[in-house]
């Protein structure tokens, strides 16, 4: 398995991407380089990418020791071996903590084309993190603490995006309401239209999942993420971080990204009817007229906590910061809010009442 | 320790709601089905016709009111509880999913051109309804 490491060109430390800087930075002389620099330097190791002789053949390892298709390699800077699952395409060793890149799951079709690198440090994800428990008046009084969370990590997970013209028409039911009173009587006149709509749809960067193994509504609802950002991709962003590589081909999701799709066309077609007080979709078509997907890597700031010997993760957007997961909730807080909000609401609709 | 008296007091909160609910709820019901009999003396009763025909008056007055704050209580603890309930169910899912917002911002990444629009009436239909009156 060929693997890669970052040197610092000064001292020849490990280099790390630094999301607060956006540069590339050795912790131990404090140099900084931009990607111009680290692409004059280690610019070979990118092309090696594109080199479809350098890919590792999965299935040329016919003993699976490890059980779960875990692999071998060597760390490039202290020579340990280490082992790591099949998804895997960047890490550090757990002996010397030096990052390694594993560049041979990274070539040929398996090169991402885009990358968002990670816009905050971890120490920043933390603090937003901790933030956002203060708003949660819920949350159990010993959880907003080091001793709780176990772990942060970055990690760049794999995505489709999907460029996708559709074409194709909806017919709808639309009703208008106006009522009135006129003398002793109350009237309400219902008019009902036929709707039809037909035009083309460009989606831009609808984001899909690649990765099978990890929670589905994790990598879903991490998002959105700003596309503005993206690059092209270049191995020494991943430096620093951990990376998976996608497991999931474009026919395995082909399916659900036309349903969602789909569902999102209903929706764009329906707020061109918003002049209605109801409307209810009879039917819809939609036809592919052209589709590009590519694929990238978007960070995420994976937290792991742990709560009544419970293992729980929690996911932080790693450029907006935007958060997802399970937070424990404590039920005598809960309690007595609800007492308290009890003996109110009762007080206030009784007395209402009783002076009507 | 400290997790059993926390876990009590929210008990005994809830506990207390709980009674101070099925308490009034009694008084209520009491109030409803108390009867009593005005006194009324065997003589003169011309006189004491008119006397008794008052108090059956202020009587009735009286239980009405006290019916009336009957219900105006079972409907305020009754509501409060409903809302209560509804609240703390939100929060609790609010926790158990965090941050499950729309994760494809459509509107600012799909753009759609419209090609044919039309948009017909089919059908006009007017209902009727006579306003009820109160009569006090």
């Amino acid at each position: 398995m060929s693997t890669v490491a970052y040197k610092c060109i000064n001292c020849g430390g490990p280099l790390e991407f630094n999301p607060a800087k956006q540069m590339f930075s050795c912790e131990y002389c404090r140099s900084d380089f931009t990607e111009k620099e680290l692409k004059d330097h280690f610019g070979e190791l990118d092309e090696k990418l594109n080199d479809e002789n350098n890919k590792v053949d999965e299935t040329q390892t016919e003993d699976d020791e490890f059980g779960f298709g875990g692999v071998l390699f060597s760390c490039p800077n202290c020579g340990a071996e280490i082992v790591t699952d099949e998804t895997t395409a960047a890490t550090e060793c757990v002996y010397c903590h030096s990052p390694v890149v594993l560049s041979g799951r990274l070539a040929g079709d398996m090169k991402p084309n885009l990358v968002i690198p990670f816009g905050f440090t971890e120490k920043d994800a933390k603090e937003k993190f901790y933030a956002m428990c203060k708003k949660k008046w819920f949350l159990p009084r010993d959880f907003v603490s080091d001793a709780h969370i176990d772990k942060m990590k970055g990690v760049y997970y794999p995505y489709w995006l999907v460029d996708s013209d559709k074409a194709g028409s909806c017919n709808a039911t639309g009703k208008k309401y106006r009522t009135w009173r006129s003398g002793d009587y109350e009237y309400k006149e219902t008019k009902t239209y036929s709707i039809s709509r037909m035009g083309n749809i460009a989606f831009q960067k609808f984001p899909q999942s690649a990765l099978s193994k990890e929670d589905h509504q994790m990598m879903k609802f991490v998002n959105p993420y700003d596309n503005e950002a993206l690059t092209d991709f270049s191995m020494s962003y991943l430096s620093g971080f951990q990376a998976e590589k996608r497991d999931t081909e474009r026919a395995d999701v082909q399916e659900q990204v036309d349903k969602e799709l789909l569902e999102y066309s209903k929706k764009i077609f329906k707020d061109t009817m918003s002049q209605y007080d109801s409307v209810t979709l009879d039917n819809i078509q939609m036809n592919t007229v052209q589709e590009d997907w590519k694929y990238a890597l978007f960070p995420v700031w994976l937290m792991t906590y742990k709560y009544k010997d419970k293992q729980k993760i929690f996911a932080i957007n790693g450029q907006t910061g935007k958060t997802y997961g399970e937070l424990p909730c404590s039920l005598g807080k809960l309690a007595l809010f609800g007492a308290g909000l009890f003996v109110v609401l009762s007080a206030i609709i009784f007395g209402l009442g009783y002076c009507l | 320790m400290k997790n059993i008296v926390r876990k009590s007091s929210a008990l005994i909160a809830v506990l207390m709601a709980t009674m101070l609910f099925a308490g009034i709820s009694c008084f209520a019901y009491e109030q409803d089905n108390i009867s009593t009999e005005p006194e009324t003396s065997v003589s003169e009763i011309a006189d004491n016709e008119a006397v008794e025909a008052q108090e059956i008056q202020l009587y009735e007055a009286q239980t009405s009111e006290d019916k009336s704050l009957g219900k105006s209580l079972a409907i305020g603890l009754g509501s409060g509880f409903v809302i209560t309930l509804i609240v703390c169910i939100c929060i609790y899912s609010s926790y158990k999913k965090h941050g499950a917002t729309e994760p494809y911002k459509y509107d600012e990444n799909a753009k759609l051109t419209l090609i044919d629009s039309s948009d017909v009436l089919v059908d006009t239909h007017i209902e009727k309804r006579k306003i009820e009156k109160d009569n006090d």
